[in-house]
């Protein structure tokens, strides 16, 4: 693994953290949504870039871009995030599971 | 492309491909912009590319509103100096407005040339001002995002003309 590289990405990813910290105090609210959703796409790209992912997480992955990356729109998030963290729970379940 | 063309297709590009801007495109982008209408013709503006990966990357992390990863990002800035608060309080939104007129014209050239762009509005002014070395003076007022597209998204839906627009009188329909 390159350290260097990977150094580099996460600490990028300390500044977008920070930035949109900030950034949210005059933001409107349904920004604070996205960008939580933009920063797990981003550590997902992350993941996979260094060989840290699996099936699962790419296909997480897929359907975050494709909110991520899409038309805005003034249709809520709320839908598409139950259906995610449903998905992510039931594969940190079957994880557990395997593991005992 | 067509003018009308050209506007009505335009959509704001948030995921690029690898493929560098070329250089002609970019001066052809600026020049589109520095066309733009400016009040009183005062042309306040400065216009700043970044095109190296890691300038790039470190951009990116302090502009939350870049999505992806674009091959190029204009950061368009507003020249404060010129500024007369005292004498002229309304001159900073004439400025502003100005601005706005040129990006739109870079954001229309980027498409004609069959580029993808996106306006940022979200990220840190000083912070880029300090990554940049852009002087006090110059404002970083709005970023463009840039690259060749992804893919096309389809186009959002549009309040209807009669919902906003009126003729004559408030109210009165086109």
């Amino acid at each position: 693994m390159n350290t260097d590289s990977l150094r580099d990405d996460l600490l990028s990813l300390v500044g977008f953290l920070l930035t949109s910290a900030q950034g949210l105090n005059h933001e409107p609210i349904d920004y604070g949504t996205f960008r939580l959703l933009d920063a797990s796409g981003r550590v997902l790209e992350i993941m996979h870039k260094y060989d840290l992912g699996d099936a699962f997480t790419a296909q997480l992955q897929a359907q975050i871009n494709e909110k991520r990356f899409g038309s805005m729109s003034s249709e809520s998030l709320e839908p598409f995030l139950q259906h995610v963290i449903l998905q992510y729970a039931a594969e940190i379940k079957r994880r557990l599971d395997n593991q005992n | 492309m067509e003018t009308w063309q050209t506007i009505s297709t335009r959509r704001s590009i948030r995921e690029f491909t690898n493929e560098p801007v070329p250089l002609q495109s970019i001066q052809k982008m600026l020049t589109a912009a520095s066309m733009a209408a400016s009040g009183g013709n005062m042309q306040a503006w400065s216009f700043l590319v970044v095109q190296d990966p890691l300038r790039l990357q470190m951009l990116g992390a302090l502009a939350p509103g870049i999505i992806g990863k674009p091959q190029a990002v204009f950061v368009l800035c507003i020249d404060i100096s010129q500024e007369n608060p005292e004498k002229d309080p309304w001159l900073f939104q004439y400025m502003s407005m100005s601005l706005g007129a040129a990006m739109q014209n870079l954001l229309l050239t980027a498409h004609d040339l069959g580029l993808g762009a996106c306006p940022v509005a979200s990220f840190h002014q000083k912070a880029v001002q300090v990554l940049l070395n852009i002087p006090e003076h110059m404002l970083p007022f709005l970023l463009v995002a840039a690259g060749f597209p992804k893919y096309k998204p389809e186009a959002p839906a549009r309040k209807e003309l009669n919902q906003f627009c009126f003729a004559e009188s408030w109210g009165k329909p086109l």
